[in-house]
């Protein structure tokens, strides 16, 4: 047997300590609790955790500081938790290398299904990345670059392909723009989120079943885009 | 300019032509002059040159005219020798008009330019005080003053040769003055302002909170009572029955967390102390995500459409999609379940409109625009009254407006508008042309 996921919770106010002990206890998850960045920094490095869930907002600075600093020497999947109108705070943590985001006040469902996704991308890391990604009829094969719908190839342009890829290898998770812009046409852009959108949406005309109504690649206001989980992800 | 006794270059040649030029004519004129005539001719070669010139070439000019009288028409003609002292006279006579027309005219000379450079000084302090007037930023006025003190080191020169000195360090004086009334009449000002601010934001939170407070408790009741119930060690309750409760309390917080956010959200776009996160995004896409999830939150068909090729816009996609969303559960909430909603997006002259429509009841004989307003609600409405308020508040940030009215085919539309290049008007880009300058080759 597999020993449970550690899950370290980085959040200082006690209900909301309270209600993420239980649902650890009834989920199975090995749950270690800080409450400070000094804290959270500490508790990364001793206890090696599988997800880090973390508030944004700690009372002694920015959780933008914990991102940092573990992201100095970890790949760890990191899930920032930020009060709702704060978007900016989210981006900032997702550009400096966070992996997702919750809002607050959010459901256990919604938890459960973020730190889901952030284990299986967790032994992804570790063993082989799945070539091919396949969701809602649409298969996309990254080592022979193929791109097909119900068995009918889908020609893309080398920009769309790419924005493509990018997003399957992040499939579950939210992709910001500038990450995009990055990914695609190098650092040098910064400012020219525009560019992703106008592709983005030729590349929804082609890989969505409706386009009107997108399953696969979704639209998050004001972060980015987020493609759905594979259809054989693993359902604990 | 140089020192005042020392003549210029013109000067002195005036001094030294003038008595060389009359005697010339004098000569060329001969018998048809008495002695007189050429000693008045003289007399107003010196007169012109000391008008026009300063003491030393006047006195020159004098003491030329008189030893060329002498020498070419008195007797003996051509020696300088005085045989009457009636000569010697007329040599003074001479000196003596050039010296008093040469004081004269440098006086005068000297005020001319001094009134001049005064001018020019009132007109600096005026540029100053008009520059000071219209400064925006303290910024501006300071800058206001160096272009003043600039113009005064270019007058600088001028004023060193009249007596203007003493009226250019009071102007300097006033000047700095000036600057530092402007500065503390600002900051006076902009304090008040903020403290306007302040009171304003703070009148119209409590305003909100006293307005939805009613809308607070309710939820809250009922959360209270479901889970005192549950914990009531003497209420026997069945599993369906406890079942139902929990989801009482998730359904109320849910209600409870829309409620704050609106009033959270209102009071921020009022107080003005949000600033909209202007950028080009794609507005169709925005709307398809609010619908999908108004689509999975209420099981509701939404259909987006939007005819024509895809455009871009300038505004802030959280508040635009925020605004979709508002009208959006705003037909959910007032229309039957079965009924489907239709969003339209299109462009009227460079302006993106929305229109959310329902196939509900419609409006009935209510006055549509208050529902605008805030704390007005429909007739059989149960929300906080904020929504509509909202929406309007978001459009009105991006330079848009909102706006309902009956659909043909019975029901309601919602409407806004939002100037395509944002509330600044900048030029829009093309979604074609972006798409072929951006492709990688």
């Amino acid at each position: 047997m597999t020993p449970p996921p550690r899950l370290l919770v980085v959040e200082d106010e006690p209900p909301m300590q309270a209600f993420l002990k239980s649902l650890a206890e009834g989920s199975g998850f090995e749950l270690h609790l800080a409450a400070t960045v000094g804290e959270a920094t500490r508790m990364a490095a001793m206890h090696t955790p599988d997800v880090i869930l973390l508030d944004l907002e700690l009372p002694d600075g920015h959780g933008l500081e914990v991102v940092d600093r573990v992201r100095a020497w970890s790949q760890v999947p990191i899930i920032v938790v930020s009060a709702r109108g704060r978007d900016d705070d989210k981006v900032r943590a997702l550009d400096a290398g966070a992996d997702d985001y919750l809002t607050k006040p959010f459901s256990a469902q919604e938890l459960l299904a973020r730190v889901r996704v952030a284990l299986r991308h967790r032994t992804l890391h570790a063993s082989e990345p799945d070539p091919i990604y396949q969701a809602d009829g649409l298969t996309v094969d990254l080592a022979r670059r193929q791109v097909a719908r119900d068995e009918a190839t889908i020609a893309l342009t080398p920009t769309e392909y790419r924005i493509l890829e990018h997003l399957v290898q992040h499939a579950g998770r939210v992709v910001t723009h500038r990450q995009i812009l990055q990914a695609v046409w190098g650092p040098h852009l910064a400012s020219k989120t525009h560019y992703v959108r106008v592709h983005v949406h030729q590349l929804r005309a082609k890989i969505e079943r409706t386009p009107s109504e997108p399953a696969i690649l979704h639209t998050e206001a004001g972060v980015g885009y987020r493609l759905v989980e594979p259809n054989d992800a693993p359902l604990e | 300019m140089a020192p005042p006794l020392r003549p210029t270059v013109g000067e002195t040649l005036s001094a030294f032509v003038a008595p060389l030029a009359t005697t010339g004519l004098a000569v060329v004129a001969g018998d048809a002059l008495s002695e007189t005539d050429v000693v008045m001719l003289y007399a107003g070669a010196v007169t012109l040159v000391a008008f026009r010139s300063r003491l030393v070439a006047s006195l020159v000019a004098a003491a030329g005219s008189a030893l060329a009288f002498n020498f070419f028409f008195t007797a003996p003609y051509y020696t300088l020798y005085v045989d009457d002292s009636h000569y010697w006279f007329t040599f003074f006579m001479l000196a003596a008009l050039g010296a008093l027309v040469a004081v004269l005219a440098s006086r005068l000379r000297i005020q001319t330019e001094g009134l001049a450079l005064r001018e020019r000084l009132s007109r600096a302090l005026f540029t100053f005080t008009r520059e000071l007037a219209v400064a925006e930023t303290p910024g501006d006025a300071r800058r206001a003053l160096d272009r003043y003190q600039a113009s005064l080191h270019l007058l600088d020169a001028r004023a060193a040769a009249t007596d203007a000195p003493p009226w250019m360090a009071r102007d300097v004086d006033v000047a700095t003055t000036l600057l530092e009334e402007h500065l503390a009449r600002r900051s006076l000002r902009e304090q008040e302002a903020l403290h306007r601010m302040a009171v304003e934001a703070e009148r119209l939170r409590s305003t909100l909170l006293s307005g939805v407070s009613h809308d607070l408790r309710t939820p809250l009741a009922g959360i209270t009572g479901a889970a005192t119930t549950l914990l009531d060690p003497d209420v026997a309750l069945g599993a369906e029955a406890r079942r139902e409760l929990l989801e009482h309390v998730a359904t109320e917080a849910e209600r409870l967390r829309r409620l704050l956010d609106n009033v959270l959200r209102m009071t921020r776009l009022d107080s003005g102390e949000l600033q909209p996160n202007l950028a080009w995004e794609l507005p169709f896409d925005l709307v398809q995500a609010a619908a999908a999830r108004v689509r999975r939150r209420s099981d509701r068909a939404v259909r987006v459409r939007a005819p024509g090729a895809p455009v871009l816009a300038r505004l802030d996609p959280v508040l635009f999609d925020q605004l979709v969303e508002n009208y959006l559960d705003n037909a959910v909430r007032y229309t039957p379940a079965t009924q489907p909603i239709d969003v339209t997006l299109e462009v009227v002259d460079a302006e993106l409109h929305v229109h959310v429509q329902d196939a509900g009841a419609g409006f009935g004989d209510q006055p549509v625009d208050r529902l605008f307003e805030k704390f007005v609600r429909g007739d059989r409405s149960s929300g906080s009254g904020l929504g509509l308020a909202i929406c309007r508040a978001i459009a009105t940030l991006h330079g848009g407006r909102t706006w309902a009215g009956a659909a043909r085919q019975g029901g309601a539309v919602f409407s806004a508008s939002f100037p395509l290049g944002g509330p600044d008007g900048e030029p829009v880009p093309r979604f074609d042309e972006l798409l072929l300058h951006t492709e990688l080759v």
